[in-house]
This record gives C-alpha cells, structure tokens and sequence, in this order.
C-alpha cells in the first residue's frame, strides 16, 4: 500500500529558532515514522536571517531525511527594496530615478492586479500580516499536487493565514485539513478573553473550523475556550501537548550535599517573564544559601535581534551571584540542565500560557519553581507534579519557594528522581505527537 | 578645510589605506547628508575612506536651507574627490542653458528677418518673439530637465569612472560602498559589480 502523503503547511520551521518551530518539527519527525510521506511548505530562509533575524541552522541538521521542504518566499518590504542591488538589470541600476517615477506612477494600477491576485493584505478580509504568503502557497501546492497527490494538509499556526490557505487547497484538491493552533487566535492568551480582531476575522476562523477535519491546541484551557465559542463543533477540538525533546535531558547527576545550588531558567527571555520579581527574590534568598549557590539564566534574549539590548539591561551583575550564559543551541540543552539542582520556570498571563519548557523541565526530576499568576497554564499543569511549587510573580512568596525547593533539592534520592521522570515520560515530544498523527489519520479512516 | 580634497583625475596619486570605504555622495543635499554621516562613521572607526562628492550647495535650488559644511569632520584620512563643477557644466546639463541663449539671440533674429520682409506692427513681432520663448521655455523644462534629471546618475558615473578603475587597479577592495542618493546609486550599481563580495548600503553602521 502507498504511503500517505501529508502537506504540512509551516511558515516558521528551521533554520528558524522561534519559539513555535520545535513543535513543527516534531509533527515532521512523527508523520514520518508514522510511515507518512511528508511535504513541508515553509518560507524563504532569507526571511528568518534578514527581516526576523532569529535563525538556528543547527536545527536543519534534525529534520528527517525523507522529508521535502517547500520554501515560499515572503517578505514585509516592497519586492523592489528585496532585490540585492547586484540583481538589477540595466535600466533599473543605470536610470534609478525613471525607475521611481514608473512605480509611482502605476502604483494604484499594481495594488489592484496585487489585490486580484491574491498577494496583497486585502485581498482577504482577516486580520493578519501574512496573508500575501497565502496564494503563493496555494499556487505551490497545486504544483505539488501534479507530481504526488496528498492525502491530508495540516496547517501550523501563527501565522493564521496559514490556515486560510490550508482551507483553499482543500477545496480545490478534495483533501481534509486539519488546523494546529499553537497560539489561540480568537483568544488573547494573557486575558483569555477575546482578542481584538475585526469581524471579519471572527467569521473567516468560524469558517475555517467549520471546513476543518480537526482542530489541534495545546492544553486543555485552550480547547475549552474553543469547545465553548465554536459550540457546534467541539467535537473537533483536541489537545496535543508540545511535549518535551528526550535529548534535552540530562542524565541523573547525584547532588554532592553542601555543594552550592544552581537555580537554573532557560528559555527565549522577553519582558513578559516576571524577571524582576525573581531577580529580587534571589537577592532575598542568596545569603541563606551555601557559598557558590548561582541563579543561572540561559536563552536567547527576545524573539528578535534588536530586543537584546533592553533585557540585558536589567540583569543583576555577576558578583551578585547571577550568570547569564547566552544562548543555548538545542544540542547544548541537556548539558545546561545537568548541572541544574533548582529549575525555575518563569510564565507569564493565564490558563492558556503553557510553554515547550514546562514539560521538558518536568521530566527533569528536580525541584520545580513556577512562578506565574494561579490559574496560569502552567502552574495548572505541575498541579500533579511531585516536586513543583507554583507561586505567583511576588518576590517573598518566590524566596520562600526557592528556599523550600532547595531543601527538597537536598533530601531528593537519585531513585525518587528517576521515579519522577519516567512519570513524566509520557509528555516525551514523538510520545505525544502521536495522538496528532492519530488525528490525521482518523480522517483516512473516514475516506475508506 | 578640505586639505585632502582632490579634484578628478587626481586620484591616481593616491593609494588609500587599508581598510578603507568607498563613499558616493551624489548630487542632492540628502546624499550629501548621509555621505557625511558615513565618512565620520568610517574615520571614527578608523577606516580611510574615498569620497565622491558630487554635491555643491551653489547649485542647490534651495539656498536658504544651507546646511553647514563646515569642518566637523576629521580630513586626515580623507580623501574628496569633487565632480560638481565638471557634473553641473556636462552638456546635458548645460544644454538648458544653451537652448535659451540660443533661442533668445534666435528670436531676435526671426524678429529682424520678420520685420524686414513683412508689414507687421512692432506688437505682432513682440508676441511672436515671446511665443517663440515660452515654447523653448516649455520644452526646456519637459523635455529637457526630465532628461537631465533621469541621466544624471549615468552622467556622474561617466565622471568617475576612471578614477574607479584607478582604485580597482592599484588598491584592495573597500570594506563597504555607501551611497548617498537616487543619482549615486547608478554609481553604486556600477561599482557593485566591480568589488561583487563588497556590501553595498546607503548607511555604514548597518553593514
């Protein structure tokens, strides 16, 4: 029998390194050891390196070898600032100024074939700033189709307009599709209110889950919202967990008692972690703790190259105990946490905030400190977790529970840790992603 | 001021030293703006640099909004290459002025002719000369200066362009090419294709 082939629409997917790309490749790794053919259609690299700025090739290096990767190209900038200037032609680099005055000129007229074409923000009444890279992609994935046929498209987003493409190509081909929210859209994650989208957006999402095979979130909160709004279709809701990478874990490391701790964060740093409040709380807690004890931040600093700068800024120095180590490439994860006695896990907004480092830090078998509002997503989930202490973003409650995760830390037994994590092995990332391939597949059972 | 200010054709006796930036100012103020600005990022970093200043505010249409070209900027490892006045006296750029010299002593003429072999009233003449100048007027400034204005970029680069092949024989690529305007992009273009692996910017901090 012939492999299924499913077309995986990925707009951020390596070389990328924002915080999304890791759960599409797991999706890739698990389609193909599943036995499925896959296709990712994703965007240009010169668009990660030159207009996000956030690029990790270290990633490329784990995708699957039979996978095919589609590169769609799109841009924020007009088509002509794209171009290197060595790639113009004649007239546009020997006559600059004529060349001006003919796209001034025909502007409204190339708005207008733009708009027609489907490669302009108008051309779709939804909210979202990538919705020019839709009917490029829909325009691939007829080109694609001609040569292997899919049997299933399944649509990453953020970007939403993703979706919307997802749904066109299954019109036109007779396909399924199902949608991956990483992120909710109809929802603002830090209120879990509604989000502030125009009409139009709230009816083109309506539409999209209508014509839906399934639709994918990634924790409970945020399938309740969704099974709650889209009433009639919450039998279409389910939840895939991000999951954590088996390589990003260390082996157990005994603790030597007396030795300083080292309270260990990592992640993509932004100004929404509750930094100040744990930065204040270390200062609290540091001179009750053995000599050497280190808070140790490690992660790239903001989603994109220019947040760096103010982050840094309002870090503690290093005689104050602290260390930030820079960025962590993938395949150094698992040595920063070796050495890690006390993670801290720093979220911001409410149910719906989960983040990929809660259950990889999960599956450490350490002690656990949450710091995030109470009915965080986050905290919600450590709730069955035998060593995590969730507090919310007040600097003496955080002391208190570094003190007691220290403690913890102490009287753990290389057993009990290793108790802990096979507990958790469940949420291991391919473990998990198994119930979206199921997902997917339950829709060749339905065509059969 | 300007010690180190070389006019073209000169060039040839000078190597700059490594590394060194290769800035094309243009012909409007705003590249001279950012030319400025590039060459005191470039000695500020220690970087020699060769600037083609195409720029003089004489020529400039709005002589009240002069800016101060005064001597902020350290000339030491500077060399400007001025090409204004050989820029300005191009005959694409002069051809203006020389159609309405010409027409003007024209019409003069028309009017001694006309009023040799016809009867007409010195007032018909008078209107038949500044006929004769509005026509030369219009076709100056749409035919003319629009031309003027499309190939002034081609026009500097006929200028410099020795002096370019002077540096791309005698010295090492620069580290960067800045340019200032529309006009020294053709320049820019052109240079761009010389030194392939040089990035090419309107501003040197980004590079």
């Amino acid at each position: 029998m012939a492999r299924p082939h499913l077309l995986y629409l990925a707009f951020f997917f390596p070389p990328s390194r924002s915080s999304g790309v890791y759960r599409a490749l797991a999706t890739v790794k698990a389609f193909d050891r599943a036995g499925w053919d896959v296709t990712v259609v994703t965007t240009s690299s010169r668009f990660f390196e030159e207009e996000i700025g956030s690029v990790d090739d270290s990633l490329l290096e784990e995708l699957p070898a039979n996978v095919r990767i589609e590169r769609v190209d799109f841009s924020f900038r007009p088509p002509e600032l794209n171009k290197q200037i060595r790639e113009l032609g004649w007239v546009a680099g020997n006559l600059p100024v004529l060349m001006r005055g003919l796209r001034s000129r025909t502007k409204r007229a190339r708005d207008f074939v733009d708009v027609m074409r489907g490669r302009s923000g108008d051309s779709y009444e939804m909210d979202d700033r990538y919705l020019a890279w839709i009917e490029p992609v829909v325009a691939r994935a007829r080109s694609l189709a001609q040569s292997n046929p899919f049997d299933h498209v399944l649509a990453t987003g953020n970007p939403y307009s993703s979706f919307e493409a997802a749904r066109i190509i299954s019109a036109v081909h007779d396909v399924p599709y199902t949608i991956d929210y990483r992120d909710p859209w109809a929802f603002d994650m830090r209120t879990g209110g509604l989000a502030r989208l125009s009409p139009q957006t709230f009816s083109a999402e309506r539409r999209i889950i209508e014509e839906a095979h399934a639709c994918v979130h990634v924790n409970e909160a945020i399938k309740e919202a969704y099974s709650s709004r889209y009433s009639e279709f919450a039998e279409k809701q389910h939840v895939v967990v991000n999951g954590f990478d088996s390589g990003s874990i260390p082996s157990v490391r005994e603790r030597q008692p007396g030795d300083g701790f080292i309270f260990g964060m990592l992640g993509t740093v932004t100004d929404l972690w509750p930094l100040a409040e744990i930065f204040e709380a270390w200062g609290i807690v540091r001179s009750s703790l053995p000599r050497g004890s280190r808070l140790r931040l490690g992660g790239h600093l903001g989603y994109f190259a220019w947040s760096a700068d103010a982050l840094q800024s309002t870090f503690p120095g290093r005689d104050e105990g602290f260390e930030y180590v820079g960025a962590v490439p993938k395949t150094e994860v698992a040595s920063f946490y070796s050495e890690v006695d006390v993670a801290l896990v720093p979220l911001f907004g409410g149910p719906m905030v989960t983040a990929g480092k809660v259950l990889e830090v999960a599956a450490l078998g350490v002690p656990i400190v949450c710091v995030q509002r109470e009915d965080g997503g986050g905290r919600r989930f450590y709730r069955s977790h035998p060593l995590a202490l969730g507090v919310g973003p007040d600097p003496d409650s955080i002391a208190t529970a570094m003190t007691d995760a220290a403690k913890l830390a102490d009287e753990l037994d290389i057993d009990r840790r290793k108790e802990v994590r096979e507990q958790m092995g469940r949420w291991e990332r391919l473990t998990a992603m198994r119930e979206m391939v199921s997902i997917v597949e339950s829709s060749l059972d339905h065509r059969t | 001021m300007r010690e180190s200010q070389a006019t073209l054709r000169e060039i040839e006796a000078y190597l700059p030293a490594e590394p060194w930036v290769l800035v094309l100012g243009g012909v409007t103020r705003e590249g001279n703006r950012r030319a400025r600005r590039a060459v005191r990022e470039a000695t500020s970093g220690g970087l020699s640099t060769v600037w083609f200043d195409g720029f003089d505010e004489r020529h400039e249409d709005a002589p009240e909004m002069r800016v101060d070209l005064g001597d902020d900027l350290d000339y030491s490892n500077v060399v400007v290459v001025c090409y204004a006045d050989e820029e300005r006296a191009h005959w694409l750029n002069s051809a203006g002025d020389a159609l309405t010299q010409r027409v003007e002593k024209g019409s003069r003429s028309i009017e001694e002719k006309v009023s040799r072999r016809f009867d007409v009233t010195a007032k018909a003449l008078r209107r038949l000369r500044m006929w004769v100048e509005k026509l030369a007027r219009r076709f100056r400034k749409l035919v003319l200066r629009r031309l003027s204005h499309i190939f002034r970029g081609l026009v500097g680069w006929s200028l410099i362009e020795s002096d370019i092949e002077t540096l791309e024989r005698t010295a090492a690529p620069p580290v960067a090419i800045v340019y200032g305007d529309d006009h020294a992009f053709t320049q820019a273009w052109r240079v761009a294709k010389i030194w392939m692996h040089v990035p090419v910017s309107t501003e040197l901090r980004h590079q």
